[in-house]
């Protein structure tokens, strides 16, 4: 029994150099054969050709006004259907005439609305000045008055605007072709008209949805500090998006008090909490009623106190919403409702003891 | 034959029999304690597929500790289902056990140190109260990983995320959010979150008072009062099976499935065969070979009626293998049945021997793949045909398989030649007076061979069906990827490790059919198959690329380590030198090879 | 004991091991032939070209951990000489044995490429048929097997020099008439001549990947390629610290080119070639312009999900758009995307089904095709193109077909869809080959049985 090497015994090698001009000769040979195959490709020429433009889909359409004016720069916003745009745009402009600055206070300016519209009530979000439903109620179509600060930048806001309805953004230069100049009560104003591709997303009161390009914030470790009460047990964060949790046990009941950061409206976040203990979605007085305003950090935000029915629970929620950024903070207190009841001062002393890091905000 | 050697190989069976027939049986029904082998069946959706709520423990505990079942107090070998209820309920009792129950497992000493933990080596688990206070520091520890790109990720990175899931994973489960437990009242509807249902009923808009009942369950554990816990379970089995026939029948089969767990009886059975085999060529030879052969056959019933267990619940006929871990279990299953057909055919404890080794290490090796999930789990869009699943998938691994089997069979030859004077011995004289052996399908002719040679032809034989397999499948493979998206050849690391294990399969075949390699030769070669099905099998993975990477975990690259440290340890024995090898060395009565050798064919 | 008993399975029954002809001298012209093609012929050969073959797969493998499938493809398989760097030995260790992350070894070894271990494994059977060439039944199983292997290997030399794999972006209610060659890039210019018409230049990819100042009269201008990257990523700036030749986004970020990694080729990871160029008035050095541009600056990158702003200038009162994207190619075609579909299995993220509703109208052929279901596993054929469901737009709003050509597959055009997607080279080569695996090694197997039971 032997084992041979896989390897060319003697005779095999003495035949191989015998052989190997021919063998050489014929692999070669045979290899330029494929290789005349293969290296027959040349390279690609520059190429000049005319085509026809591409169809531009046109589902959606904005009409905005951007108006610097005292301190503030103030939107005039109508986005939705391309008909339903077309329907509405002189009643739209007719309303932006109307706009009367009268200065400081609670009311800076007065406009008439066309006889259709139906004002919606005072959105929670500040800067949301004022909004409309234009025209019947299933054609979902929303005017929007909104302030930013005087510094807000044309290029940016049309470019948020075009990207809102698929459009790519423009440049500086071609600003200046997108954009009509007209008067608003006398002063100097723009005019954007633009139809996309892109249906709007519908969020909560037909607000612009957030861009998918404005990143969360990068997490600073330590954005908050404040004192945990006695009697509050941290828990781990359950789905990643309350940074603290506490659970708080009064014999056979348990609490959760929690910190959480995110987007959204101010109304959007109560009805969510509403539906959480079977409330329906509030109305204006119901808001009204529940929210205060108390002061968090230095920071003004709202406090709200809801209390479900008995039949779902009897379970309350205290919250507090604190506008920061582009997100907010919310501190929130759930649970049953005696509970709540009987840690509501805790919960309160616990915000006052709430403070930010400065500088950990992440991105403007 | 004696009476007794006749009976031997029945009284293991018999045995054997009787050790499944036990552990078969549901454990026993006291109505004074809570009957939690009930409450596993009840059907739940978790990751996208109704399960009984068993499994879903067992998954989510095997993510979390590496094992289905904890130590409860003092009562260790608790089951999953028993930790998942604690869990559960904890919000429902003051003092709730789930907080003391030492299942996140850490092992990593980085990460130990870091929060500050006591060492615990060999057992790497904790408690939620062992781990309360640190829960910030874990999550500021996972958020750090996560900045960190994947591929930079050290193991400390690695383990703080995966510590960090594991806490969001019971707190989900503490808190009953997100856990989809409530069935639709009417087919077609979604499942619901069990926080949803709840919400939704108290709000008076509830479809039906699920929730309730599946409450009263909790409760009642909360409360530990077994005579309403058991109550609660009947009521809601009955429901169930009211709503969802089907999938509580499922669920119920699974959980038998689940407590019977087959393949581990049949690795056991596997192994006792594997031994009876080895004693057989020590002494008493037919009838501990007979025996191990028996033992064999009932094992494979086990493995069988498993696998097929497997389509019923998946509900895909003909399809072996979904993932890793069921392809390593079918592996073991081919390997098996082509041991099983070596010895009806040659009768000489090799077969058994190779297929019951091969069977035990791969089941072996499937359990270990297990904390990757749920091994039922749904497959991903493309990876959704049954017809290719039942071809290009289940032929690519029989070419596993028989590589696998040609590669243990070159270990046979190697061990048995160096090892045993065996090898140059006819099979006839091993093997007893030649009666036992002769009979059934044992060709006469191979009393008169030498053992070396007998396994070179089966070696031959079975390469000869590798490469079919391995090119068949391969290739089909292939055709399934041109069908998908155009492609017929991706020199993906999956396809190039399919590739060489068919060029390697092919060259042994040419390099004996050109006389490079003889008996010594072949069994040599096919043991470096091993290393080769290894690479294609479980090394392409690891390397973390190409649209097969589905396996990566870096405990198989030990695993690989030791598996081709060990090959290549046989290679290197294989290639001494014949004064070496015990066969060579031992004067053999006859020398039919040289005989051979003499006279021209 | 009988011979046939002791007869050694060791040499192939059919082929002889030895080469006795070797010895004899030629006489006549075939007999010539044959003595050449002899040695070619070996067994030995054949076994030496298999074991190169596995090592040339295993190194192409482990080159993947670094480099993009195409550079593997182009550096290892697609290539008569391959150059191994001692590196991917260095990860193999990475990967199994626990070698240090930043070990790094320089240096590489000449190996045969793919190219020309497949051209030897063809040269090396052909010549042994040549050579051995005998009709009976015995043999008719080996035939078969390398009859198969060969119409293997001109397959995948077909689908090497003449596939085209190509993609198809399509927006919810969007007819397009191009796909975009995947894998390619092409500078292009492109001037507004009327409502309707456009008026382009393209510079192909293989052309900027060469470097220099490029001229052609087609161009309006002369291109001076600074750096050409093969795969390339964005770098966010904010508006006060953007270079001049950053590329605003729709929320207010400008992003630059930045070389990257490459990919490894699969739809979801295709590489995105980047190009800085400076422009110039031709035949002078007045610069005109200067860019850096990445096929991720264009819509479909993102899946329309990000989208940044198009570059331009003007030059001689005539404006330009230029723009890098994949190689477009027009089609007589067009396909429009009525309606795209995503389930995912309840609860999870995981796929399981995408399904595009599209329709097809060719005015050139006359052919009109509407509601074709494309999904998963159930392609599109038309005008031996097959289409692929390959992808989607991040918010499901769009569908990205994988548009493939391969003259390896030979169906008809009548031939029902069903047949279709199987009549291709693949498909014959592994009927043939496991046929004849199954023939022969069944023939040995009956042999074997007959002699052993006899």
């Amino acid at each position: 029994m032997s084992f041979s090497n896989p390897s060319f015994d003697s005779s095999a090698s003495r035949a191989r150099c015998r052989w190997r001009p021919r063998h050489v000769a014929s692999v070669l040979a045979c290899a330029l054969a494929v290789g005349l195959i293969g290296g027959c490709r040349e390279d690609e020429p520059i190429r000049n050709y005319q085509v026809s433009k591409p169809l531009a889909l046109v589902n959606a359409r904005t009409l905005a006004v951007m108006a610097p004016r005292n301190d503030r720069t103030w939107f005039f916003k109508m986005s939705g259907a391309p008909a339903e745009i077309e329907k509405h745009r002189a009643e739209f402009m007719q309303f932006v005439e109307s706009i009367h600055w009268t200065g400081e206070g609670a009311k800076p300016l007065t406009w008439k609305a066309p006889e259709a519209w139906q004002e919606q009530p005072a959105p929670g979000n500040e800067m949301r000045f004022a909004a409309f439903r234009v025209g019947p109620s299933d054609a979902d179509l929303e005017a929007t008055i909104v302030y930013l600060g005087p510094e807000a930048s044309r290029l940016d806001n049309v470019n948020r605007w075009r990207g809102q309805i698929g459009l790519r953004p423009v440049l500086e230069e071609d600003l200046s072709s997108i954009i009509k100049e007209i008067r608003v009560d006398g002063a100097p104003a723009i005019l954007v008209d633009l139809s996309g591709p892109k249906r709007a997303k519908k969020g909560p009161m037909g607000m612009p949805p957030d861009h998918p390009t404005a990143a969360p914030p990068a997490a600073p470790s330590r954005p908050v500090t404040y004192d945990i009460p006695a009697g509050w047990n941290e828990q781990p964060d359950s789905k990643g998006i309350a940074l603290t949790t506490f659970q708080i046990t009064d014999g056979r009941r348990t609490a959760e008090a929690r910190v959480t950061r995110a987007g959204g409206s101010f109304r959007a976040n109560v009805d969510r909490w509403r539906g959480q203990i079977g409330l329906d979605p509030a109305t204006p007085e119901q808001l009204a009623r529940d929210t205060k305003t108390v002061t968090v950090a230095g920071a003004t935000a709202q406090y709200v106190d809801m209390t479900g029915s008995d039949k779902a629970g009897g379970q309350r929620i205290l919250a507090v919403v604190l506008p920061r950024g582009e997100q907010s903070w919310f501190f929130t207190l759930k649970g049953p409702a005696d509970l709540v009841a009987k840690q509501k001062e805790t919960f309160e002393k616990f915000l006052r003891s709430v403070r930010f890091d400065e500088g950990a905000g992440g991105k403007p | 034959m004696t009476l007794l050697s006749r009976l031997v190989p029945w009284g293991v069976v018999l045995v054997g029999a009787l050790v499944l027939f036990v552990k078969m049986s549901p454990p026993d029904d006291d109505p004074n304690r809570m009957n939690l082998y009930e409450f596993s069946k009840i059907p739940v959706m978790d990751q996208g597929r109704v399960k009984p709520i068993d499994t879903m423990a067992r998954t989510t505990m095997l993510t979390i500790s590496n094992r289905q079942t904890f130590k409860d107090g003092e009562q260790s070998g608790q089951p999953a289902v028993k930790w998942l209820l604690d869990v559960m309920s904890s919000r429902l009792s003051e003092k709730s056990v789930a907080l003391k129950h030492e299942v996140f497992r850490i092992d990593n000493d980085q990460l130990v140190h870091a929060l500050g933990l006591k060492d615990k080596p060999e057992f790497w688990r904790y408690s939620i109260n062992e781990l309360s206070g640190k829960f910030e520091t874990i999550q500021d520890l996972a958020r750090q990983a996560d900045k960190i790109p994947e591929k930079q990720r050290d193991a400390f990175n690695g383990k703080a995320m995966k510590l960090y899931h594991d806490l969001v994973t019971y707190v989900q489960l503490s808190t009953l959010e997100d856990a989809t437990v409530i069935p639709p009242a009417e087919a077609g509807k979604p499942w619901q979150d069990f926080r949803d249902a709840a919400g939704a009923m108290q709000h008076g808009g509830a479809e039906s008072a699920t929730p309730e009942k599946f409450f009263a369950m909790l409760v009642a554990y909360a409360k530990n009062s077994p005579t309403d816990f058991n109550k609660a379970v009947a009521s809601y089995r009955q429901y169930a099976n009211e709503v969802l026939p089907e999938q509580s029948q499922k669920a119920g089969f699974e959980v038998f499935f689940n407590h019977f767990e087959p393949f581990y009886d049949a690795t056991l059975l596997y192994i006792f065969a594997a031994l009876l085999a080895a004693a057989s060529w020590v002494a008493y030879t037919d009838p501990l070979r007979r025996s191990a052969f028996w033992l064999m056959v009932l094992a494979l019933a086990v493995h069988t009626w498993a696998l097929f267990g497997r389509m019923y619940l998946l509900n895909r006929y003909g399809v072996f293998v979904t993932n890793l871990y069921s392809s390593a279990v079918f592996i073991g299953w081919g390997c098996v049945i082509i041991g099983i057909l070596l010895e009806v055919v040659f009768r000489i404890g090799v077969g058994a021997m190779v297929g019951s080794v091969l069977g035990a290490l791969t089941v072996f090796v499937a359990h270990s793949l297990l904390d990757t999930g749920d091994t039922l789990a749904n497959l991903e869009a493309v990876l959704d045909t049954n017809f290719w699943l039942a071809t290009h998938v289940t032929v690519v691994n029989l070419g596993y398989v028989a590589t696998f089997v040609a590669g243990f069979l070159g270990i046979a030859y190697v061990v048995l030649g160096v090892a045993t004077p065996l090898l140059n011995r006819k099979t006839g004289e091993i093997f007893g007076d030649g009666s036992n052996v002769n009979a059934g399908l044992m060709p006469r002719a191979f009393q008169n061979m030498e053992l070396g040679r007998v396994l070179t032809a089966m070696i031959y034989g079975i390469l000869c069906f590798a490469t079919l397999f391995s090119f068949t499948g391969t290739v089909l493979g292939g055709i399934w990827a041109d069908q998908s998206w155009g492609r017929f050849w991706g020199w993906d690391p999956k396809e190039n490790g399919a590739l060489i294990i068919v060029l390697w399969n092919a060259l042994i075949l040419h390099a004996r059919w050109g006389g490079l390699v003889k008996q010594r030769g072949v069994a040599v070669l096919a043991i470096v198959g091993n290393i080769v099905t290894a690479w294609s099998y479980f090394g392409t993975n690891q390397l973390g690329v190409g649209l097969h990477a589905y396996g990566f975990d870096d405990r198989l690259a030990v695993a690989l380590d030791c598996f081709w440290g060990a090959q290549l340890l046989l290679i290197a024995v294989g290639s001494l030198p014949t004064r070496f090898w015990w066969s060579m060395r031992a004067p053999a009565p006859v020398r039919p090879a040289a005989r051979a050798r003499a006279q021209p064919a | 004991m009988s011979k046939t008993v002791d007869r050694p399975p060791r040499s192939h029954p059919e082929l002889p091991e030895v080469l006795p002809v070797a010895a004899a001298e030629p006489s006549g012209a075939w007999e010539t032939v044959k003595w050449v093609l002899t040695p070619i012929a070996s067994l030995r050969l054949t076994v030496v070209l298999m074991a190169l073959s596995i090592l040339i797969v295993f190194f192409g493998t482990l080159a993947q951990v670094d480099h993009g499938i195409f550079t593997v493809l182009q550096n290892y398989f697609r290539t008569w000489l391959a150059w191994i760097p001692f590196q991917v030995f260095v990860q193999f260790g990475q990967v199994f044995l626990s070698v240090p992350k930043e070990t790094h070894v320089s240096g590489s070894f000449p190996f045969p490429g793919g190219w020309l271990l497949g051209g030897l494994l063809l040269v090396n059977l052909l010549a042994a048929h040549l050579v051995r060439f005998k009709l009976t039944w015995k043999r008719s199983g080996i035939l078969l097997i390398h009859s198969g292997l060969v119409v293997m290997m001109l397959s995948e030399l077909i689908t090497g020099l003449f596939a085209v794999e190509a993609r198809m972006p399509i927006g919810i209610g969007e007819t397009t008439n191009y796909v975009d060659v995947a894998n390619t890039c092409e500078l292009a210019f492109v001037r507004s001549v009327n409502e309707q018409t456009d008026d382009v230049t393209v510079i192909p990819g293989s052309l900027l990947a060469k470097g220099g100042r490029i001229s052609d009269a087609s161009l309006p201008v002369d291109v001076e390629v600074a750096a050409y990257l093969k795969n390339s990523d964005l770098l966010e700036h904010s508006r006060g610290e953007a270079p001049a030749d950053a590329v605003p986004r729709n929320d207010g970020w400008f992003f630059t080119v930045a070389p990257a990694g490459e990919g490894n080729g699969f739809s979801d990871k295709d590489d995105s070639p980047a190009v800085r160029v400076r422009l110039l008035k031709k035949d002078t050095s007045d610069v005109v312009g200067y860019f850096g541009l990445s096929t991720l600056f264009e819509p479909n990158a993102f899946g329309r999900h990000y989208l940044f702003a198009e570059q331009h200038f003007t030059v001689d009162g005539k404006t330009y758009t230029i723009a890098l994207r994949p190689q477009r190619e027009y089609k007589p075609y067009a396909v429009t995307l009525k309606e795209f579909t995503h389930e995912v299995y309840p609860g999870t993220t995981k796929p399981k089904n995408y399904e595009s509703t599209v329709r097809l109208v060719d005015a050139s052929r006359g052919e009109d095709r509407d509601a074709v279901k494309i999904y998963m596993n159930n392609p599109m054929r038309y005008a031996g193109e097959t289409f692929y469901q390959a992808g989607f737009f991040p918010d499901d709003s769009g569908t990205i077909l994988q548009v493939v050509r391969n003259p390896g597959n030979f169906a008809p055009s009548a031939a029902p869809q069903w047949l279709a997607g199987y009549m291709t080279m693949p498909v014959l080569s592994c009927l043939m080959v496991s046929l004849g695996m199954v023939v022969h090694f069944g023939l040995h197997l009956l042999g074997f049985l007959r002699r052993r039971y006899a």
